[in-house]
């Protein structure tokens, strides 16, 4: 018949059997345990499990455990383990430092490095490209939009130049983008940013923008002194010209691109100057492979060398 | 600690082997114990006690004094846990030993018999011994360590909780619960304990 008492109960009597309890405690239990026979028969059954394990276990050693010198240094390490071990840590510190490497130069994007240090003309190419994959819909909007708003947008883009002032000879401010925006660009990014000059040489070298029309109705910013109300009956006066001539000519206004998609694109392709690595030594990167080879060796031997310890 | 023993410890710090192997001498029953009853097999028991040694002389620079048996014992004790955690992962079936007369598997362990015994005490001893190692494999792992410490190897609860560094008031609370188990596991084998061992009004019947 099992006691049943409470868990702490069972826990001061298993403490009274290993003479645990503190004074006041013994006498307390004591007491308890001249009044209630329960208490007494769960501390019977604690000394019986206290007797049985201490009858049922003197046990020997089936031999003797005492070492040999052989035993022992059979059993130690290599004094270049931990060596071995170093080599392995670091090898895994430059594996992870190639992985961040390949990451952040854009090589495990399908990019190689070289291509990425392709020369200037490359980025103004892709100025252009990306100024007509934006103007794809301007012509639709074009049309939409009144002369004015057009007028409007250009005068906010370009300070109007003074009267007396060649624009073309005097590198007027860009039609695209204001000059002080130029200027930043050319000096975040390692290599000049296209400006207007080569965005139209780009232009003119791949058929873009509808030639020399083109090129003159870029080039030629016209001065935005739009009449505000133009009257119906009146003849066009000659500084809305330019303006008015723009819708006449389709074909040159869906090619050209919009003043403020190129100035965009060239935003677009100064951030991504900002955030390229533009010089990667490959001697660095011969130096960091070689050395990660090296460890990789030191590794392998090391693990060669552990298991025929073993 | 005597002063042959100090002795011994400090000349094996110094790399001296013989005076390692003669504290091997003095505690291999006790470290040997502590692994059968951690693990519940002999061969597990041999290898555990083995490692605990060779370890324990690699590492006896790192002992600051103290007592130099709760060193041991935690030694051999971690090396049982680390066992019986591989086992738990990679689970396997013990073998018995072959009985020579019908070349079966023994399932008593006759062949563990002191044969100083009388066949009667030795029979009463080894079942005993065999209902207490089912108890003891029973209880889990911290359980199983605290009984064996207090109640096998016959430690008091500091030294015990100096082997297993664990507060005091732990020690007391985890070996009265594993009593307490202990109690409803050996229900079945209380007859097989000799008469003194039997409860009062056992023994009145």
């Amino acid at each position: 018949m099992i006691s049943n008492i409470s868990p702490g109960d069972w826990e001061s009597l298993s403490a009274y059997v290993d003479y645990r309890l503190s004074e006041s405690e013994h006498t307390l239990l004591e007491g308890r345990l001249q009044a209630e026979p329960e208490l007494q028969r769960a501390l019977e059954e604690i000394r019986r499990i206290k007797a049985v394990a201490w009858y049922a276990t003197r046990r020997r050693a089936p031999h003797n455990y005492t070492l040999s010198p052989r035993q022992v240094k059979a059993r130690a390490a290599s004094p270049l383990y931990p060596a071995f071990r170093l080599a392995s840590v670091l090898a895994s510190v430059l594996f992870a430092m190639v992985l961040v490497g390949d990451f952040l130069t854009g090589v495990t994007s399908g990019v190689p490095i070289l291509a990425r240090m392709a020369p200037p003309q490359t980025a103004e190419i892709q100025v252009m490209e990306m100024a007509m994959e934006a103007a794809a819909p301007a012509p639709l909007e074009a049309e939409a939009e009144p002369a004015e708003q057009q007028a409007d947008a250009l005068s906010m883009a370009a300070p109007s130049p003074s009267p007396t002032e060649s624009p073309v000879e005097e590198s007027p401010p860009s039609p695209f983008l204001g000059e002080s925006a130029d200027v930043a660009a050319n000096q975040a990014a390692p290599y000049p940013l296209p400006t207007q000059s080569v965005a139209l040489e780009a232009m003119e070298e791949y058929g873009v923008g509808g030639g020399p029309a083109a090129k003159a109705a870029v080039t030629e910013t016209p001065t935005p002194t739009v009449t505000p109300t133009p009257t119906p009956s009146a003849t066009p006066e000659p500084v809305e010209e330019p303006l008015r001539a723009a819708p006449a000519a389709p074909e040159q206004q869906q090619d050209q691109p919009p003043a403020q998609a190129v100035a965009d694109a060239q935003a677009e392709v100064a951030d991504r100057a900002l955030f390229t690595i533009p010089y990667v030594n490959r001697w660095v990167i011969w130096g960091l492979e070689g050395l990660l080879l090296a460890l990789a060796g030191m590794a392998l031997i090391a693990a060669l060398l552990t298991r025929r310890l073993r | 600690m005597s002063m042959d023993e100090a002795g011994l410890i400090q000349a094996a710090q110094q790399g001296d082997l013989t005076a390692f192997n003669r504290l091997v001498l003095a505690y291999q029953d006790l470290v040997y114990n502590q692994a059968y009853r951690m693990m519940g097999e002999t061969e597990a028991a041999d290898d555990a006690t083995q490692d605990a040694f060779i370890s324990a002389y690699k590492h006896i620079r790192s002992y600051r004094g103290g007592s130099f048996k709760s060193w041991l014992l935690r030694i051999v004790t971690n090396a049982c846990y680390d066992e019986l955690r591989r086992r738990k992962r990679r689970p396997t079936q013990p073998l018995e030993p072959l009985d020579p007369e019908n070349n079966e598997e023994m399932e008593s362990a006759r062949w563990m018999v002191d044969p100083g015994e009388s066949p009667e005490e030795a029979l009463e001893r080894v079942e005993l011994d065999r209902a207490l190692q089912h108890c003891l494999d029973g209880l889990p792992d911290d359980f199983r360590t605290i009984v064996v410490l207090v109640d096998i190897q016959g430690m008091d609860y500091t030294e015990a909780a100096e082997v297993i560094k664990t507060p005091l008031g732990t020690v007391k609370s985890r070996l009265a619960r594993a009593r307490l188990r202990m109690r409803d596991c050996l229900q079945g084998v209380w007859e097989l304990l000799p008469t003194a061992f039997r409860l009062v009004e056992e023994r009145d019947l």
